[in-house]
């Protein structure tokens, strides 16, 4: 099992709610594009905070790009005073949004999410449109340039629900 | 996937509509057909393809690092 996967596994069985952000939800859908980075975006609640820190504490968890000789803990109460967070763990890198650009947040988001079964589990990711409308906004160069992808695979994401449905 | 769907989207792919979010990414140089054989995937076997590739990614990049040091 990847890393990816073993993240996304231990967050499920500890009831943490998050939708799968970015480009592994694309992924997911059928995307080509390929990234470094897990972008999950999480309720901001206390009890989904104290989810979080008991499901990814044991692949040790520490802020990216903090020097090592200083003291910056990943917790409940970083969780509570931030908003977003890039993180480096033994699985790999790991970003939680509590909020992004143009889509909002965990509640705003959730209702356009798909189920996608990965086999041993469940997991809620985002929607072709969610992921399309904050790339729209970030509008970085490596944004914009996933655009023309993320639409042509909503495109034929679209025409493959039409032939279900007939 | 079934057939037909398969030979739907091969049809998009080939002759999109003109203006089309398909035609368009044909002009900036998506390989659609790689988004086809995505598609025949679970999601599980298209998160772990990428997640393997981008591990290979990341040894190779280690390697050249600790080469150049």
């Amino acid at each position: 099992m990847s890393g990816v996967e073993q993240l996304l596994k231990a967050l499920v069985e500890n009831q943490v709610k998050f939708i799968v952000v970015g480009a592994y939800a694309a992924i997911m859908q059928g995307s080509t594009l390929r990234t470094d980075d897990l972008d999950l975006c999480f309720e901001r609640t206390p009890e989904n905070y104290q989810r979080i820190i008991r499901a990814i504490a044991p692949f040790n968890p520490r802020l990216r790009g903090v020097p090592q000789n200083l003291k910056a803990p990943f917790d409940e109460h970083a969780l509570a005073h931030g908003t977003n967070f890039t993180l480096t763990t033994d699985l790999g890198s790991l970003d939680l949004l509590g909020e992004m650009s143009g889509v909002g947040g965990y509640r705003q988001i959730v209702s356009e999410a798909k189920t996608i079964n990965l086999g041993d589990f469940l997991c809620q990711v985002a929607s072709l449109d969610t992921i399309i409308r904050s790339k729209e906004t970030a509008d970085r160069p490596k944004d914009r340039a996933t655009l023309p992808e993320l639409k042509a695979l909503r495109m034929i994401q679209q025409g493959e629900d039409k032939g279900r449905e007939c | 996937m079934t057939r037909a769907t398969e030979e739907k989207i091969r049809q998009l792919i080939d002759d999109p509509p003109e203006g089309s979010a398909i035609a368009e990414a044909k002009r900036f140089g998506v390989d659609l057909y790689s988004i086809l054989e995505n598609l025949k995937l679970s999601p599980a076997e298209r998160l772990r393809r990428a997640a393997e590739e981008t591990d290979f990614v990341r040894r190779v990049r280690g390697k050249r690092k600790q080469a150049s040091r």
